[in-house]
């Protein structure tokens, strides 16, 4: 019966995001393992709240890590070169006269542009940070989203009060581009390194 | 005089912990070790982060167990400490017992 009973899959998560390869994948099985002796002398309950504080505390202890404060700050810096670059491109893409007639063809531009830049960030990261892709995968979703919206909200809220909806969705269509684009030049380069070390 | 290679407090716990269990040593049994006989409650992730770093410098060595269904198919990785783990734990031990010889418990 005790078998049926599984640590809390969100903890467990969390945790993998900290204790994957190539760090300590067996914290995972160690947890597990207390879990399950936890159940069978104090029950569920117990066993998942001692799961629950464990998988917290080692969170912690791994986040202090070098190796893991280096792939948060490189997924923050990274997410920094966007404006810093993005508006220069913009201001030159102005100079076209062109660009400005065909409807939409500045933000296509524009959208491809964040994108190049994206996968061009990713590839070079995931090889410096390597065996941690995930790890700056999921950083670099995070601090970039929250980046934008924090701008957004701060910019752009005449946009979400309906004067301007179009601009809020191609907005949001952008971020997602961005992201896709790291997580395909992350995933490439893991699966090419992969192919190398197998071959 | 030769310089002796020291360890750091938790260094020094660490080997001691792996040393006494032998070869029964890994993240759950280092941790209650250290509970019981040190009264110490440290996190699995930091005895890792330690034990990596003994590694690292040669002091203990480990391998993969089998991996077993309560631990949710994972493998354990088991640790030994080497000899020379086991020499600059001596040293390290000297070098207290020279500092502490002739104070006066605290």
């Amino acid at each position: 019966m005790t078998h049926s009973i599984t640590p809390p899959k969100l903890a467990t998560l969390m945790l993998s995001f900290f204790a994957s390869e190539p760090d300590f994948p067996q914290i995972e099985g160690d947890l597990g393992e207390e879990f399950h002796n936890c159940l069978l002398a104090s029950g569920p309950q117990v066993a998942r709240r001692s799961y629950w504080r464990e998988a917290l505390r080692n969170m912690w202890a791994l986040a202090k890590r070098s190796s893991t404060i280096q792939v948060l700050a490189m997924a923050a810096l990274s997410v920094f070169v966007f404006p810093l670059i993005v508006p220069p491109f913009f201001h030159w893409l102005d100079t076209f006269y062109f660009v400005s007639q065909v409807a939409g063809l500045q933000l296509f531009l524009l959208a491809i542009f964040e994108m190049t830049i994206s996968v061009v960030l990713s590839v070079l990261l995931s090889r410096v940070l390597s065996g941690r892709e995930r790890m700056l995968r999921m950083t670099f979703t995070g601090f970039y989203l929250l980046i934008n919206m924090s701008i957004y909200l701060v910019f752009g809220w005449p946009d979400l009060l309906n004067i301007r909806p179009l601009y809020f969705v191609l907005n949001l269509i952008n971020w997602a581009l961005v992201v896709i684009a790291f997580w395909m030049g992350s995933v490439w380069t893991g699966r090419r390194k992969l192919r190398r070390v197998a071959g | 005089m030769e310089n002796a290679r020291l360890l750091g407090g938790f260094e020094y716990l660490l080997l001691l912990a792996v040393l006494r269990l032998g070869e029964r040593a890994y993240g759950v049994t280092i941790r209650h070790e250290l509970l019981e006989r040190a009264a110490t409650d440290f996190a699995i992730g930091a005895i890792y982060t330690g034990l990596s770093r003994l590694e690292r410098k040669g002091f203990v060595e480990s391998w993969l167990g089998e991996p077993t269904a309560e631990r949710g198919g994972r493998a354990t990785r088991f640790y030994r400490v080497t000899a020379s783990g086991a020499a600059v734990v001596n040293e390290t031990q000297r070098a207290v017992q020279g500092m502490l010889e002739g104070l006066a418990p605290a």
